[in-house]
């Protein structure tokens, strides 16, 4: 592989992937390690596994993955060359299709895209949501905050910071006890 | 009192550009594991108004059929919808530079942190909530979405399928077509 610029190698893996990623980060995880450990051999597998861990309990989007092995691999130039590579060809596209879906008053195709694409969508949030849930830390407690945090949210008007704090409380307390 | 579900309820004004960089950035930084669009569904459709319930819905399931992470996806649907051009670009920077930021100076502190056990709860409790609260977002645009026993059925499919572990690209490539085409038709019978 020719690896005399990091930058433009970071490029060429990451702007496919962006836009290969239908339904989510996910969906790319695993061509982005083969790429990232067994192409590149920017790091072991055993790194892209820590580094996909501190994505997982850092805030934000767990696109910012790419953004840690940016950084990894050319430090902060490295970190937004990366980031912008699977963020942009995307938001490009998205952004070309929110001009034209506002441009004009909704017509047929708008409607039956968005009414045709929300059971699908329902039915992913929630698989995924399931997903989460099934690999979270402890198991039934999780189950238990996240229902009883769904449901406040669903029937009550609690603030969502509060939900977050609450729901953390009771997590630690059913663990602890 | 649940929110109603309103058709059109009495929205906001269109944020400033700052303050839609502020919204998005303190949502995506208070969240943790997952449940991103759920958090920004209950700030900018339920507390600040900012959307009507149908149009952000519509925008994340445009979202999620479109390449592209959902959330930066989502945060240039919506930031256009508010205020434009400007407005993507506000929303996206909002939603990854304070993070993204955060994430390098954390990474090595985290990685140390999570092997505590306190840390190890707090970081889990806040997932399991995040968790929590797109699972209520994922009920109500269930409720929303599912109008007709073949929505019922498209539903069914696309959870049952992710739960099996299919390929979420799949999911889309066989289920859009067979659904948009059949919402299609049936806006042709109206």
């Amino acid at each position: 592989m020719n690896e005399q610029n990091p930058l433009l190698s970071l490029l060429i893996v990451f702007v496919p992937l962006s836009l290969m990623a239908i339904g989510g980060g996910q969906s790319i995880l695993g061509d982005m390690q083969r790429e990232v450990v067994v192409h590149h051999g920017w790091m072991t597998a055993q790194a892209f596994q820590e580094i996909f861990a501190v994505s997982r309990v850092s805030p934000g989007p767990g696109l910012l993955i790419v953004t840690l092995i940016g950084w990894h691999v050319s430090g902060w130039l490295g970190a937004v060359v990366a980031t912008a590579a699977i963020v942009v060809p995307s938001s490009l596209l998205v952004y070309a299709l929110a001009y034209v879906w506002h441009s004009r008053p909704p017509a047929k195709w708008q409607r039956a895209l968005s009414r045709g694409l929300a059971p699908i969508a329902a039915g992913l949030i929630i698989a995924s949501v399931f997903h989460l849930l099934s690999q979270a830390q402890g198991q039934v407690v999780a189950w238990v905050v996240a229902i009883v945090v769904g449901a406040l949210a669903i029937f009550s008007r609690v603030g969502q910071v509060l939900l977050l704090v609450g729901g953390t409380a009771l997590f630690a307390v059913l663990r602890l006890f | 009192m649940p929110p109603a579900l309103e058709t059109s309820p009495s929205l906001a004004p269109a944020p400033g550009l700052a303050k839609l960089f502020g919204a998005f950035a303190r949502i995506s930084l208070i969240s943790f594991g997952g449940g991103l669009s759920g958090l920004l569904y209950r700030d900018i459709v339920q507390t600040r108004r900012w959307v009507t319930e149908a149009d952000f819905f519509a925008a994340l399931a445009l979202s999620q059929a479109m390449p592209g992470a959902n959330v930066s996806n989502l945060a240039v649907w919506l930031g256009y919808k508010l205020r434009g051009r400007f407005g993507a670009l506000m929303a996206c920077l909002g939603t990854l530079v304070p993070p993204g930021i955060l994430i390098i100076f954390l990474g090595a502190v985290i990685a140390r942190f999570s092997g505590t056990s306190a840390g190890t709860i707090i970081l889990a409790g806040v997932a399991a909530s995040a968790l929590g609260i797109s699972l209520s977002m994922g009920v109500r645009i269930t409720r929303r979405a599912v109008r007709d026993p073949i929505c019922g059925v498209v539903f069914a499919v696309a959870l049952g399928s992710a739960l099996m572990h299919g390929s979420v690209v799949l999911i889309i490539a066989v289920l859009a077509p067979v659904s948009v085409g059949l919402a299609y038709i049936g806006l042709r019978d109206e």
